[in-house]
């Protein structure tokens, strides 16, 4: 059974969704303007793409539940960049890149495991795990081809950077997306 | 590619950026004049992309100036 919003903390919740889903909109759009490898190129317009509609799916959702995004005053990219150092070229671009969307769809999944979810949460959720999926997808295979140009140890070292500023990260903000995500499995269904 | 120099560099990322020419003063920092994460790195990925260079973050941590930049990238095509 599905049960509505649960207060401002879901609202805030679904409201950081929004903003990071734009913010990642903003970067990917940025980055797709000046890269020319023509496949890179081809899969970050795409991936851009897919940041703004989900942007989209999750006013949608928030109208459909009868609120109003809240003002939230940052996301989680620009911690990344503070923690890992803007990256410096593409194959650091995608390593941070690979680093979020790991966690982006950690992070959905732990909601969907929320029992009383509410339906309309739930149904936007998993519509945007299915892209979450192909970005960890495309990045990765971005980056194994970069190893020719790059080397295997600076690709290999570029992910570990991300992988310990993503850790870094999550310890210091993070961390409260899972415990809003947890006090919701507290709350009884309507 | 033949070597650029740092006016062409400046010409660059003032297009890039679109920001005034006049703005892009050798002294300026880096930090007031592209004071948002995102356009640090679209301007520094358009560089490479458009001069043909590769830049890594320990070049870049040494950067302070508009100078400091044009100068490196001017550097790095003439390499």
């Amino acid at each position: 059974m599905s049960g509505g919003l649960r207060g401002d903390a879901e609202r805030w919740l679904l409201s950081y969704y929004r903003m990071s889903e734009i913010d990642g909109a903003l970067f990917f759009g940025r980055l797709a303007k000046v890269i020319r490898d023509p496949a890179i190129q081809f899969d970050l317009t795409r991936h851009f793409a897919d940041e703004s509609q989900h942007s989209r799916w999750w006013s949608d959702c928030m109208d459909e539940m009868g609120v109003r995004p809240m003002k939230v005053v940052s996301s989680y990219q620009d911690a990344y960049l503070e923690a890992g150092g803007a990256p410096a070229n593409v194959m650091e671009v995608l390593a941070v890149t690979l680093a979020f969307e790991k966690r982006v769809a950690g992070s959905y999944a732990a909601h969907t495991k929320v029992p009383t979810i509410a339906a309309p949460i739930r149904a936007t959720l998993e519509r945007i795990m299915k892209d979450e999926g192909w970005h960890i997808q495309w990045v990765s295979k971005a980056l194994r081809a970069m190893e020719a140009t790059y080397g295997e140890a600076d690709v290999a070292a570029a992910i570990k950077r991300y992988a310990d500023a993503d850790r870094e990260v999550y310890q210091r903000t993070l961390a409260e997306h899972d415990e809003i995500v947890q006090s919701l499995n507290h709350f009884k269904a309507a | 590619m033949p070597a650029i120099d740092a006016a062409t560099v400046r010409h660059r990322i003032a297009e890039t950026l679109q920001l005034p020419l006049a703005k892009l003063t050798d002294d300026r920092l880096l930090t007031d004049v592209v004071a948002e994460s995102f356009a640090m790195v679209e301007m520094v990925i358009d560089l490479q992309e458009e001069f043909g260079i590769r830049l890594d973050q320990a070049e870049l941590k040494q950067l302070k100036t508009v100078a400091d930049l044009t100068a490196l990238v001017a550097a790095k095509t003439a390499a």
